[in-house]
């Protein structure tokens, strides 16, 4: 038997064609969502990082260039220090928990926010001479610091989240010599 | 049974425009991300360089200050240019970064200026190339410099070399009893008495440190220590019960305590190098000298008219009053007329200008009427029985006068200052060795020394003193003796210095020298240089001590009881021995 297809059924839509159709159409909706979800995930991820970093770069570009020429540290707590800047002017960072800020104060009354979503900061005083025998290792600042700290030590933790995102966090370390002088 | 199925044209182009859009919208995400991490590597890069940029300046830093050090003399020397004003050195690193360092020594001589300026090149793709517009073409540079620049300023000074007493490499040990060390000021009267140390003036600077880092790197045993004590980092300090360190106040009841503050272990003194600049030179004469001492008598004295011209000394004005009955001649600029009342019986020579008369009376009763003027006052009549009996009434007996009295007050001034008198003794003395100005070489110093001038020693073979050996410092000599050898000793009556100033004598011992010891009852007034030695300083007998007066700078150094040592804090004032060191350090655009 010998069946001929008219031209009129050439143009029909059989079930096999819908269900072939149907199975590739949702085959690319599901890749293209797939991307399209890994696509702006990671955007949002890596822009939200790059906001973070910028800040952060920032933030100790402007630290270590203040505490570098600094005269003395004139008060310290674990999450604050007060120094005497190179123009001679008290400078205090700050760390503020209840908004998460890293603030900058002036004895001029000027206050800047230097970092926001700051989880932690801690501060660290050593004195100038490392230990012998180590590498990059400074006893610390304790007794009778005012006079004998050369070296700041701080560490903080910024992290930044979008709704439904990951999570993106930065931790910064740095070890400032202080530069200036002190008179012993 | 085939089936023979055919598309048309239109369902194919429609397959193809999908393709199309996926393609595009993969790419977009891929170009997008790309694009992000680019521009995040990029700042990284920048970010590298830029810190970089520090840590090449900071080594422009550390070729000047050592150029300071090294060639202060000849700052040209080593390959520095001069343009007129400042010297300059460029070097470039084998990546191509670079530093120019510029020391200004001409401005202002003892406190030259370094500028270190780095350029750091960051990786090709984080240069700040233009971008692809074409707005750009033509021009050289649109996107603006393509290193990073940073430049940093430092002023430095010459800080004196001799900052504290006693000064180790290694260990200190104050062994034994009567062992102690203070300060005094040789150019500060308040400090000091004729430029010597005075035990009724001392002072809270008889520092000790160490560099050392161990246990017990100084022991300060049961001396006295009227300064602060340091060590090295981590070295720690052993006090016994008797001993103490800190104020003389705070030690007065305090025993076998450090004060608070006046310890530290933080450390880290340059020890100089020792070596003798010279090999040849004069040799010391001998002969008689006659030998002119001063001494200065001071009087206190008090006069009514203020010297002229001033004393050097100063006047002290004291402010009194004097009180005279009659107006002084001429009246002075300030003058107070007090006026008191005197009663007198008879009228005074000559008459006042206001007289009270006053009358003396008294009640009487007589039986006849009084006489006019007789009395004062009523007259009372008193009967009895009717008639008349007597009158009472106040009787006139006298008269007395009141009148004004008049004195003068007016301010005095006295003035006290001293009178000094130098008083010179000559005297005519022997001496093996004489010295004068200039470089002398020589292989003993046994006997008497005297230094007249500005003098150099070497001694190759070593200083050794002992006997009644001595050593003097005339009254505005002063001397520099480099010693050789494997040892020295002085003894027998010491270094005598009779300017007060330990600064007048100093003695640096060379590094071949490894042992020192100051030994009898004669003394030391001077500074010994000794980074390379082991020192001894033995004291007298138990009934009296050995006082060392001035500076230590030594390997390491053992008291063995009876030894005072008093630091001359005038030589902190000797700008010239230290290195330059920085006291502003400054970010610059």
């Amino acid at each position: 038997m010998k069946i001929r297809l008219s031209p009129k059924s050439k143009g029909a839509w059989t079930l096999v064609e819908m269900s072939v159709a149907v199975g590739l159409f949702s085959m690319s909706a599901v890749v293209l969502a797939t991307l399209y979800t890994f696509s702006t995930r990671s955007f949002a991820a890596m822009a939200n990082y790059a906001v973070l970093d910028q800040n952060n770069r920032q933030a100790m570009d402007q630290l270590t260039y203040e505490i570098r020429q600094a005269r003395e540290v004139s008060d310290y707590t674990s999450n604050s220090i007060t120094i005497l800047n190179g123009d001679g002017m008290g400078v205090t960072y700050r760390f503020v928990p209840q908004t998460k800020q890293m603030v900058r104060t002036d004895s001029d009354g000027n206050r800047k926010v230097l970092l926001n979503n700051c989880n932690l900061l801690s501060f660290n005083l050593f004195q100038r001479n490392p230990i012998n025998g180590t590498f990059d290792e400074y006893p610390a600042a304790t007794n009778n610091w005012q006079q004998t700290v050369k070296v700041v030590q701080l560490t903080w933790k910024t992290s930044r989240s979008l709704p439904g995102l990951l999570n993106s966090e930065n931790v910064q370390t740095a070890r400032i010599v202080i530069r200036k002088q002190q008179n012993h | 049974m085939r089936l023979i199925l055919r598309r048309t044209a239109r369902q194919a182009a429609a397959t193809l425009l999908t393709v199309l859009i996926i393609c595009s919208i993969l790419c977009a995400s891929v170009v997008g991300y790309l694009s992000l991490v680019e521009q995040q590597n990029l700042l990284s890069a920048r970010s590298q360089a830029w810190n970089m940029a520090i840590t090449i300046v900071e080594a422009g830093i550390e070729e000047g200050l050592q150029q300071l050090n090294s060639n202060f003399g000849d700052l040209s020397a080593n390959g520095w240019s001069f343009n007129g004003t400042t010297y300059s050195r460029t070097r470039t690193l084998p990546n191509g970064d670079s530093y120019t360092v510029t020391i200004d020594a001409t401005t202002t001589p003892n406190n030259p200026t370094v500028v270190a300026r780095a350029t750091v090149n960051p990786p090709q793709f984080a240069r700040s190339s233009p971008s692809t517009f074409f707005a750009t073409i033509g021009l050289d540079n649109p996107a603006g410099p393509t290193s990073v620049t940073r430049a940093v300023r430092v002023r430095t000074a010459r800080g004196s070399l001799f900052i504290k007493a006693l000064v180790a490499k290694h260990t200190i040990d104050l062994n034994g009893n009567n062992v102690m060390t203070d300060s005094f000021d040789s150019t500060d009267p308040a400090y000091s008495t004729n430029g010597h140390y005075d035990p009724s003036k001392t002072k809270d600077k008889g520092d000790v440190a160490s560099n050392d880092n161990i246990v017990n790197a100084v022991n300060v045993g049961n001396a006295n220590i009227y300064g602060h004590v340091a060590t090295g980092p981590g070295g720690t300090v052993a006090v016994g019960s008797q001993g103490g360190v800190g104020e003389h106040s705070w030690q007065a009841s305090h025993r076998g305590e450090i004060q608070p503050g006046w310890s530290s272990d933080d450390m880290n003194f340059t020890f100089p190098e020792t070596s003798t600049p010279f090999t040849t030179g004069f040799a010391p004469t001998n002969g008689n000298l006659i030998i002119a001492s001063y001494s200065l008598n001071s009087n206190a004295t008090t006069t009514t008219t203020c010297p002229s011209p001033l004393p050097a000394s100063g006047v002290t004005t004291n402010y009194g009053s004097v009180t005279v009955s009659t107006p002084p001649s001429p009246l002075p600029a300030s003058l107070t007329t007090n006026t008191s009342y005197t009663t007198a019986t008879g009228l005074p020579t000559p008459m006042p200008d206001s007289v009270v008369t006053n009358v003396i009376t008294t009640t009487t009763t007589t039986s006849g009427y009084p006489a006019d003027g007789t009395y004062l006052g009523g007259v009372t009549t008193n009967y009895h029985s009717h008639t008349i009996s007597s009158y009472t009434y106040s009787l006139i007996t006298g008269y007395t006068y009141t009148y004004p009295v008049y004195s003068y007050t007016y301010p005095s001034f006295t003035y006290t200052y001293s009178l000094y008198q130098t008083n010179v003794t000559y005297t005519t003395n022997h001496y093996d060795n004489i010295i004068g100005s200039g470089d002398y070489v020589a292989t003993n110093l046994h006997g008497s020394t005297i230094v007249l001038g500005n003098a150099r020693l070497s001694l190759p073979d070593g200083l050794s003193m002992s006997g009644n050996d001595t050593f003097t410092v005339a009254q505005g000599a002063s001397i520099k003796v480099y010693s050789g050898g494997t040892s020295s000793a002085v003894g027998g009556n010491g270094v005598i210095n009779p300017s007060g100033f330990a600064g007048n004598f100093v003695l640096y011992l060379a590094s071949t020298v490894t042992s020192f010891a100051l030994n009898g009852n004669g003394g030391f007034v001077g500074v010994l240089v000794a980074p390379d030695t082991d020192i001894s300083l033995n004291g007298g007998g138990s009934s009296s001590t050995t006082d060392f007066t001035g500076a230590m700078i030594v390997k390491s150094a053992k008291l063995n009881g009876h030894f005072n040592v008093h630091y001359d804090e005038a030589l902190e004032k000797m700008p010239s021995n230290g290195r330059f060191l920085i006291t502003a350090w400054d970010e610059i655009r």
